[in-house]
């Protein structure tokens, strides 16, 4: 009887832990991707995208450490390599930069792919 | 280096507490489910080690899943026999009256070289005396001797024994081990008995044993048991 409570106290805390990862992965996904593409939007509008990619940095470092407690750090650290580009890229009014949104976009949705409760995550 | 240090720590914890929870069982006692969760168990923990990059939530989460897992196979095996059957195997007789069967020998896969050395781990030299040797489902023989072979118990020669019951320590290096009294339902007054008989103090014992009949050994700090 004190195992089955173990295992339910167990199962509770691996329910709570699950609903957190996943809820911290899909609102990290979100708001960095709202910003990714307020940013590919103020690039093709003329807009000010330089303080759009910096919102994007801010927001990524404010999300980052609750990121890495639930993915990879590799992961993470390649985001961040690659959102710390953007401000650079804004700068300098490369066209590289809508392509590095893309593949922030495109790492951003594996990451939120992986999380998901899909066959390929489970395979 | 530091946070490997700490990262292993906390691995350490969580995997014990994963053991505590499965239960007390030795390696060899395991079943063949408890096995794989255990080897699962090691290997799960060293991945976090090894790579720090690795989310070590992912690890503990992966343990706690193993041990839930168990925990639930354990209790619906012992509520369905099917399941139990299908999870752990059943025990296979391989000699029955005092014949081998081959069939069921050739079914795990034993040649007679195994039984022998199974059998000579049983302290049983001779496969003649054997009437029954059945494996079991964690691997271990079990041994029933030919009526014949079997040893004389003190009923069968009709001899009285003296009462006897398990000692357990009561005095260690010094001091009084109070659930050993409880256990075994007796007094300090039976410990300050037998210390005033010795010409002893607590102080200078090593180790007391003691029988719920009060019979047992002491062993006083720097002599020989």
């Amino acid at each position: 009887m004190n195992r089955l409570i173990a295992a339910a106290v167990l199962l509770a805390f691996l329910c709570g832990l699950s609903i957190g990862s996943y809820s911290t992965i899909h609102k990290t996904h979100n708001e960095l991707y709202d910003n990714i593409t307020f940013c590919e939007a103020a690039y093709a509008e003329n807009g000010d995208f330089a303080a759009a990619s910096d919102k994007v940095l801010a927001n990524w470092l404010r999300r980052e450490k609750m990121l890495s407690i639930f993915i990879d750090r590799n992961i993470t650290d390649d985001i961040g390599e690659a959102i710390s580009r953007l401000q650079p890229l804004a700068q300098s009014g490369s066209d590289e930069f809508l392509a590095e949104c893309a593949e922030i976009k495109i790492k951003l949705n594996n990451v939120k792919k992986d999380s998901g409760f899909n066959l390929r995550s489970i395979f | 280096m530091t946070i490997t240090l700490i990262r292993t720590a906390i691995m350490y914890l969580f995997v014990t507490i994963g053991i505590r929870l499965m239960g007390k069982r030795q390696i060899g006692d395991m079943q063949p489910n408890e096995l794989v969760v255990t080897l699962l168990m090691s290997e799960i923990a060293t991945i976090p080690l090894q790579d720090i990059n690795q989310p070590i939530i992912n690890g503990i989460a992966a343990i706690f899943a193993l041990v839930i897992i168990e925990i639930l196979i354990s209790v619906l095996t012992m509520k369905s026999i099917k399941l139990r059957k299908l999870m752990n195997g059943k025990s296979l007789v391989i000699i029955k009256n005092g014949a081998i069967d081959e069939k069921a020998m050739r079914k795990v896969r034993m040649t007679v070289i195994d039984l022998i050395e199974m059998l000579r781990d049983r302290d049983v030299f001779d496969i003649s005396t054997v009437a029954f040797a059945v494996l079991e489902v964690n691997g271990s023989l079990s041994v029933m001797l030919k009526p014949e072979h079997q040893p004389l118990t003190p009923i069968e020669a009709k001899v009285k024994i003296k009462k006897d019951g398990m000692q357990l320590p009561v005095i260690t290096d010094g001091k009084i081990i109070e659930e050993s009294l409880v256990a075994l339902g007796i007094t300090r007054e039976i410990i300050n008995k037998r210390l005033k008989q010795g010409n002893y103090c607590i102080s200078d014992v090593f180790l007391m044993t003691l029988d719920r009949y009060g019979n047992g050994t002491t062993v006083k700090k720097g002599e020989k048991v």
